[in-house]
């Protein structure tokens, strides 16, 4: 039988899980509705043109144009979508954390514009190889950058930076103009170091109201020491 | 029939054109914004009988807006716009007084017998 903290762990997990699909199916959607206007303003002009008007192919033209930008658009939402659902496949597996890192930094971004937060990310050259769950490192670097999103002003930013260390690998994500750390903020930063310690990392968090909010992950080359994956659970 | 004048507001800058455009064929005096400030200002500067407004705005979200707009002008008639999943903020914008909420992607004739509809009963 699970133990609480597992339970807790889990439950956790599929609200990452639940949020993250939720916001990719509903940015696909936003696509399926442009999509929908522009091929239904095609046919408005196709019908117009049934009726004695002249067919503009250059406004055609624009049109076509302008749908094929949407499926690509979508094309990349999907990607992302499968890409986020196949996390899950394997339990551990050899890891770049850039890609992790970029990875959540993009699905973020939904989050982000709705606060009105830009949202960066930053990796150096070289690979910063990790031993664990994509899934849990996923989660950890989702759970930093809510937190660092939900403290941050209207119209500022959060970075998220991604080092490679001696014994394995560091993510900072630091926000500006931090209001003050409420109970819902402190609940989630308890959260972040329960999963991270999980994981046999460390968490450290620095809030200087009005200045600057730090958020430090550091994960060692193998995240399969700690207490134990989510994806275990 | 008079002209019927339609603001829409979405912060999907492409949805707002490719539907105001629409509409215009249609025969509706439509104009877009694609902030919910924007909405605000201009709902101040024109006058509209229905405002189709999306729930999930950055910074200032529909739900916002929409109380905003019936603290200003009450009986101007609000349709609310939404993808799914949105349910919570869909029963809000009913209990705020919206006329109707609507699903994307949407039916032009859908949509049109809506804001009709809503002008007309306001």
């Amino acid at each position: 039988m699970k133990s609480l903290p597992e339970k807790m762990a889990c439950k956790k997990g599929l609200d990452f899980f639940g949020a993250v699909t939720a916001s990719l199916s509903h940015e696909i959607n936003n696509v399926l509705a442009i999509i929908n206007e522009l091929s239904g303003l095609m046919d408005d002009h196709i019908c117009a043109a049934g009726q004695g008007r002249p067919l503009d192919p250059a406004k055609l033209k624009n049109t076509v144009e302008r749908i094929a930008k949407q499926v690509d658009r979508g094309k990349n939402y999907v990607l992302r979508l499968n890409r986020f659902a196949h996390c899950v496949d394997q339990p551990t597996k050899a890891l770049d954390a850039r890609d992790i890192l970029e990875q959540i930094t993009t699905i973020c971004q939904r989050f982000a514009t709705l606060k009105k937060v830009q949202l960066q990310s930053i990796v150096g050259q070289q690979p910063v190889e990790i031993v664990g769950s994509p899934f849990d490192l996923e989660h950890v670097i989702y759970r930093c950058t809510e937190i660092a999103l939900g403290v941050s002003a209207v119209d500022s930013m959060v970075v998220a930076k991604l080092e490679k260390t001696g014994t394995g690998a560091r993510i900072i994500l630091t926000a500006r103009d931090p209001g003050q750390v409420n109970q819902e903020v402190s609940a989630k930063l308890s959260l972040v170091s329960r999963l991270v310690e999980r994981l046999g990392g460390t968490f450290e968090s620095v809030t200087d109201p009005g200045a600057e909010m730090r958020l430090v992950v550091d994960l060692p080359r193998s995240m399969l020491n700690g207490q134990g994956s989510e994806s275990d659970v | 029939m008079a002209t019927l004048r339609v603001l829409v507001v979405d912060d999907e800058e492409e949805f707002v054109n490719a539907l105001v455009e629409r509409l215009n064929i249609r025969g509706v005096d439509a104009q877009g914004v694609t902030t919910g400030e924007e909405a605000l200002d201009r709902i101040e500067q024109c006058s509209f009988d229905v405002v189709l407004l999306d729930v999930k705005m950055p910074k200032l979200g529909g739900v916002e807006v929409l109380m905003q707009i019936k603290a200003r002008l009450p009986e101007l008639p609000v349709v609310l716009l939404t993808g799914h999943g949105s349910a919570r903020n869909v029963e809000m914008g009913e209990l705020l007084g919206a006329f109707d909420c609507l699903m994307k992607p949407i039916d032009i004739e859908d949509l049109l017998r809506v804001l009709r509809q809503a002008a007309t009963e306001n």
